[in-house]
């Protein structure tokens, strides 16, 4: 069963084509290592990251190789933890501004006119608004928690993807096999769902992607700024706490150190992945005669 | 002064594909005349562009010139000569004009300003001689004085076309590479740029390669009509002679296949089967698919181009 | 029920789109300019003219794909605009297109056998995939597609330019609909797969009853496949009749200038030097046309009373009209 899916999946030309492509493996190899990490926290982690195992600010030891944190709490098992938060917040940033980002694009590329017109400029507005101090604003407002930062990264985001699609809409629309199409009796609705959006694809998911890392790098912001979870250990929040108790006057560099480079790691990884979706994407478009 | 203004010799270009190799020009050998046009003709993807741009060493990878030899002038082999010598021949002896180019103009600059351009990228002289130039030019081809500041965007098809030549004979060249000149213009305005075609070619004495997928155009442009399939050469000859009686079953076809108003029968008739893959070719002649008169030995061995009626055929018909 | 001879009527129909330049001034540009003319059931009626004519916009509205801004279309009877739902569903049963670029028509991303099926697919008429095979196979038959097997699974990019048009066509005869618009179907093929293309076509109509627009820029084309013609000139149909009496006897100025304009490897040194200084003329735009007649700054026959009259579509002989006053 596994099998017929692992196959299937390899033999779909997109993952075929990224697995050819030298940085989207990077890329791939990094984000699974993550995924891997984050799935099996609990129990590659050596300390329970809540626990308290030793007298605060400890510093690296053997038996904890990052040291402790203000608390008393294992760093390196907080790190481990931490990748669950990022993962899901980029994963879930990504996925539901990609959702309403592609259906406005749709629409409002397909439809035209007036609709075309307001959405456009709400768009606009919205690109327009400084979006660091309204996320901050709204987080605030709302109340730390994973849910809300979740909410408010999504609403905040799906500006960029809904300008790209409406573009490729556009074009798409003037296109001879769409106009077939209208000929023979599709519905609006069936064109634009099941003919247009299969040809954007590719372009979208390259979007996607690269968007994992905004959402990665915001929450990590927002946590760090005191905005973030307090009840999920997350790589923001630790930079938080390190920052606020002073960790580098301390000397303990790896304390801001590890949540840091696995941030910067991550998200470069989405971005190498991104980049080579957008390459693979590219091609693809341009026709193959 | 030599009769031949320019002899390819043996030319071969080939391009590697995700297929494999493509034998865009296979081993193609023709003289071209001083004063006359020579039309090629063929269909899509026969190599005559790939033809055109060799000539003057414009392949690019992953394209590449394997071998031969083109004698401009019986002097100077343009395949061996430094970059430096080759940058004295291209636009001063030899030029082109590219297909598809009157769409790619420079949309941010004036026409005069782009002939004065090619004026001064090729030859070292002062900015206001070359404007003179290139409005005597651009008048010659038809641009009238008032639209000479215009840009491309406020000028018609054929007017865009007629600036892609202006540019073309804007140092003077002897011979002119022509690649589908007419064909995105509509059938009045094709007749204007094929005529003045003729005419500057009578008036700047220009030897001029007329390439082409529409034998009927060169039936009224062309001095001798050579056919191409398949990268290969498969007839050559005059052009009152080729349309009477086409030797070659390929030159038949083609002529047979197009479709003229006005005329007494209205049969339809075409070569059956496809366009050649170039990349395996059939065996032997490459056409032998499609030929009417193909006997065992065309699947076989590839005719050789044989000199037949002042002209070339490459057909065992002939052998 | 009598079948009507005339299956499509078209009533001074006009088409412009605007541009948006002013915001005040509002210009447009007249593709369609008060055409009317008539295609009756098992003919192929030609549109003919160069770019920019209108002819390709012409074809569009008929089939509904784009909304006139005034005027009438009648299908059978019926007027189009006001179709609505199920009806207009029927119609579009009843009314197909083929496009110019066979790449261009089909997704590149369906295979054959879903891109001929799937009108079928919408319409409902297939049930199950073994049906959707069958369909298909036979489609493919009708095209001259064979080996069929070999056909079913090919995507767009692996077929030649022919074998695309092929498949277009099957798609668009795959409904069995009465009326066919085919705009320039054999303009980006090689010249040694037209004829075989236009022969399918012919074909076609016979087997399956079928009518007809043809739209061509190619005067060749029109002499051997259609059988009446309209001559069109920025948006203006100038010349309307049978084949044979418009391109052998044209009366229009323009249509002369075409056809004196074709390069003719039969006879290729006849010049009509009459036509000659009036072809290095720009055609004007679409946009600002001239006021009366839309060909006068072009005519070598132009009179006063052509610069501010437009001329009407009057018969001139049987079944053969021009709008022109030289014949008023």
């Amino acid at each position: 069963m596994t099998k017929l899916m692992l196959s299937k999946i390899l033999e779909n030309e997109i993952v075929a084509a990224l697995l050819n492509n030298r940085k989207g493996c990077v890329g791939l190899i990094i984000v699974i290592f993550f995924i891997f990490m984050a799935v099996t926290a609990d129990i590659i982690s050596p300390y329970n990251p809540w626990e308290i195992v030793g007298p605060p600010y400890s510093p690296p030891s053997s038996s904890h190789p990052l040291g402790l944190n203000d608390i008393g709490q294992d760093i390196l098992s907080e790190l481990i933890h931490g990748s669950r938060v990022s993962l899901i917040v980029g994963f879930s940033v990504a996925f539901f501004g990609t959702l309403i980002g592609v259906t406005v694009g749709l629409i409002s590329g397909y439809y035209g006119g007036i609709i075309d017109d307001v959405i456009t400029r709400g768009i606009d507005i919205l690109l327009a608004l400084p979006s660091l101090p309204l996320i901050i604003l709204l987080a605030a407002y709302l109340g730390p928690s994973l849910f809300n930062i979740i909410f408010v990264l999504s609403i905040m985001g799906w500006g960029g993807i809904a300008r790209i699609v409406r573009a490729q809409t556009l074009s798409l629309r003037e296109r001879a096999f769409v106009e077939s199409c209208k000929a023979i009796g599709m519905s609006n609705f069936q064109i634009i769902f099941k003919v247009i959006l299969p040809n954007i694809f590719p372009i979208i998911l390259a979007e996607t992607v690269l968007r994992v890392t905004g959402a990665i790098l915001s929450e990590a912001g927002l946590s760090f700024l005191g905005l973030g979870d307090p009840t999920k250990k997350s790589w923001g929040m630790m930079l938080y706490y390190a920052n606020s108790r002073f960790a580098i006057f301390l000397g303990r560099w790896e304390w801001v150190f590890a949540p840091g480079f696995s941030i910067a790691l991550l998200g470069t990884a989405f971005c190498l992945i991104g980049s080579a979706l957008d390459e693979i994407a590219n091609p693809k478009i341009r026709r193959e005669r | 002064m030599k009769m031949m203004i320019l002899e390819v010799k043996g030319l071969k270009t080939y391009y590697d594909s995700r297929r494999g190799c493509v034998k865009a020009v296979d081993d193609v050998s023709f003289n071209l005349k001083r004063g006359e046009v020579l039309g090629i003709v063929g269909e899509s993807g026969c190599g005559k562009t790939t033809l055109g741009l060799s000539i003057l060493r414009l392949i690019r990878p992953p394209g590449k010139i394997l071998k031969g030899d083109v004698i401009y002038d019986g002097k100077i082999n343009i395949m061996k000569i430094s970059k430096e010598e080759l940058r004295k021949v291209r636009w001063k002896e030899i030029s082109m004009i590219f297909q598809g180019a009157m769409n790619a103009l420079n949309p941010v600059h004036k026409i005069i300003d782009q002939v004065v351009e090619a004026i001064v990228l090729h030859e070292g002289i002062e900015k206001s001689e070359a404007v003179e130039r290139a409005a005597k030019m651009l008048q010659l081809t038809g641009i009238p004085l008032d639209r000479m500041k215009s840009y491309p965007f406020e000028l018609s098809g054929g007017m865009k076309q007629r600036v892609v030549i202006a540019m073309a004979l804007a140092c003077n060249p002897k011979i002119v590479i022509a690649d589908e000149p007419t064909t995105a213009l509509d059938v009045v305005v094709q007749k204007g740029i094929i005529d003045l075609l003729t005419n500057l070619k009578r008036k700047l004495n220009l030897s001029l390669l007329f390439i082409t997928h529409d034998p009927s155009i060169l039936s009224v442009v062309s001095d001798r009509i050579m056919v191409i399939y398949a990268g290969k050469i498969v007839e050559i000859g005059e052009t009152r002679k080729i349309i009477e009686k086409p030797l070659h079953p390929y030159t038949q076809g083609l002529f047979k296949s197009i479709l003229l108003p006005l005329e007494q029968s209205k049969e339809l008739i075409s070569i059956p089967g496809d366009p050649p893959d170039l990349v395996n070719p059939p065996s032997g002649c490459r056409f032998h698919p499609r030929c009417p008169y193909r006997m065992e030995l065309c699947e076989v061995e590839e005719p050789l181009p044989r000199s037949q009626r002042d002209g070339i055929v490459a057909c065992h018909l002939y052998g | 029920m009598k079948l009507s001879e005339v299956l499509v009527v078209v009533k001074n129909l006009k088409k412009y789109f605007p541009l948006k330049r002013g915001f005040f001034s509002r210009t447009y540009v007249r593709a369609v300019d008060d055409i009317s003319f008539e295609i009756k059931r098992g003919e192929i009626f030609c549109l003919a003219g160069e770019s920019g004519c209108g002819k390709t916009t012409t074809g569009r509205l008929l089939l509904r794909l784009i909304k006139p801004t005034s005027g009438k279309i009648f299908f059978e009877g019926e007027d189009l605009m006001k179709l609505k739902g199920n009806d207009l569903k029927n119609f579009r049963r009843k009314a197909q297109i083929i496009f110019q670029d066979p790449f261009e028509s089909l997704n590149p991303r369906e295979k054959v056998i879903d891109a001929i099926t799937k009108p079928l697919e919408i319409h409902k008429i297939i049930k199950d995939k073994n049906d959707k095979i069958e369909y298909a196979h036979n489609l493919l038959r009708s095209v001259d597609l064979t080996p069929t097997e070999y056909f079913l699974e090919k995507y767009p990019h692996q077929l030649s330019g022919g074998q695309r048009q092929r498949v277009a066509i099957a798609r668009a005869i795959s409904l069995k609909p009465k009326f066919i618009v085919a705009d320039e179907p054999v303009s980006m093929l090689d010249l040694s797969i037209r004829a075989g293309i236009l022969r399918l076509l012919i074909d076609l109509k016979e087997k399956l009853k079928l009518t007809y627009l043809f739209i061509t820029h190619d005067l060749g084309v029109a002499w051997h496949i259609a059988d009446r013609i309209a001559i069109m000139y920025l948006g203006e149909i100038v010349e309307l009749g049978s084949v044979k009496e418009v391109l052998s006897t044209p009366l229009h100025p323009y249509t002369q200038l075409l056809i004196s304009s074709v390069p003719n490897p039969r006879n290729p040194f006849t010049t009509n030097i009459d036509i000659e200084h009036f072809a290095q003329i720009e055609i004007p735009s679409a946009v600002n046309p001239p006021s009366g007649c839309k060909f006068h700054n072009r005519c070598p026959k132009k009179v006063m009373k052509c610069t501010m009259e437009r001329p009407i579509l009057k018969e001139q002989a049987p079944n053969h009209f021009v709008s022109c006053h030289m014949y008023s």
